[in-house]
């Protein structure tokens, strides 16, 4: 009784962390949709340019914002100050506004979400077991994937969501757990 | 394209995002976590501007807005994007400048997307990421950690195997 009682006590303390690592796959799979959509209208190399000149400024201004807080980045100079990390995302933020001109600003946020996955994955990989951070990260992503499938996500073909998909993506998340973990 | 074809990319993507994380894993036990999150779409932006150059000199323009829609831009944005890289990866092994050069391939997803929808995308995609990290696992490739292939791991890749193939199917 005690035991049972101590493991849904680890359960439900697991349970924001499970959500968050299925909400990280489900982005993953955002990004992903989000590149699609923005190659359908420009072509799949402008999509790509957009997607990583969004994620290049991200990552530096989290870079600046950290090492304003005192942890240089930690390349050599004169990229391991502040200033020019703040000057690498004006310049590729300038970039990927002059990119997504003419087609919607959401666009980048294939980018941006994924600098917020980066953030997210540092996060939960200290807090969760690899078991739980691979099994919810996987299973957010193929379910986020049939999601947005269903729904046509960003001008997609709709594609139904049926029993033997749901399956389908269920035997992929328990065969990823078991390649990607140690026991 | 052929579904097959499409299939075939998507696993291979897979198999070579592998070979990306690994190289990532590289830069960041050197460099730090966050810089190896910089080192990599860094390394891509080069190729991607080098791909944009070539469209414009070809089709006389990218599908870009002005001013980025010129072969001029472009060529200054290969010398851009390749000195901010240098100045990320100076002092490490050059190979790690090849860190995003896997993520080229994302110029195919929109046709693949197309192709297969996006579920049967990311599960093919994920058979072929575990088949690489297998192997990559089994030998130690760029310093992980070695862990032999074992039944209840192959029996994994397989399930994955038979998810895509109930993906498709259904």
């Amino acid at each position: 009784m005690r035991d049972a009682r101590a493991a849904a006590l680890r359960i439900a303390r697991d349970l924001p962390f499970i959500a968050l690592g299925i909400t990280y796959g489900a982005l993953g799979s955002y990004s992903v949709a989000v590149i699609a959509a923005v190659g359908r209208k420009r072509g799949g190399e402008e999509a790509t340019w957009l997607h990583m000149v969004t994620l290049v400024c991200g990552v530096a201004v989290v870079l600046a914002i950290s090492a304003m807080r005192g942890h240089r980045p930690g390349f050599p100079r004169p990229l391991d100050r502040p200033a020019a990390m703040w000057l690498v995302a004006l310049v590729f933020g300038a970039l990927a506004l002059m990119s997504v001109r003419g087609i919607s600003w959401y666009y980048l946020s294939s980018g941006i979400v994924s600098v917020a996955t980066l953030l997210l994955i540092t996060w939960l990989l200290v807090r969760v077991s690899l078991v739980f951070y691979v099994a919810s990260g996987a299973l957010g992503q193929v379910l986020g994937s049939l999601v947005m499938d269903e729904i046509g996500a960003f001008g997609a073909i709709e594609r139904e969501i049926s029993l033997l998909r749901v399956v389908g993506v269920l035997l992929v998340v328990m065969g990823v757990v078991a390649v990607r973990t140690p026991k | 394209m052929d579904v097959g074809i499409s299939l075939a990319l998507a696993f291979a993507y897979g198999l070579f995002g592998t070979v990306q994380s690994a190289i990532v894993g590289a830069a960041s036990r050197q460099r730090g976590g966050r810089e190896a999150s910089l080192i990599m779409p860094l390394g891509a932006a080069p190729i991607l501007a080098a791909l944009l150059l070539l469209i414009a000199l070809d089709e006389g323009q990218t599908k870009l807005s002005a001013p980025l829609d010129t072969a001029f831009a472009f060529s200054g944005l290969v010398l851009l994007c390749g000195a901010v890289l240098w100045l990320t990866i100076r002092g490490l092994p050059r190979w790690v400048g090849l860190a995003g050069v896997v993520s080229i391939w994302l110029v195919l997803a929109p046709r693949l997307i197309a192709d297969l929808g996006l579920a049967l995308y990311v599960s093919t995609f994920t058979l072929g990421s575990c088949a690489s990290a297998l192997a990559f696992d089994h030998f130690g490739v760029f310093g992980t950690a070695r862990r032999a292939v074992t039944a209840p791991r192959l029996g994994g890749l397989a399930l994955v195997g038979v998810g895509v193939i109930l993906v498709r199917v259904a």
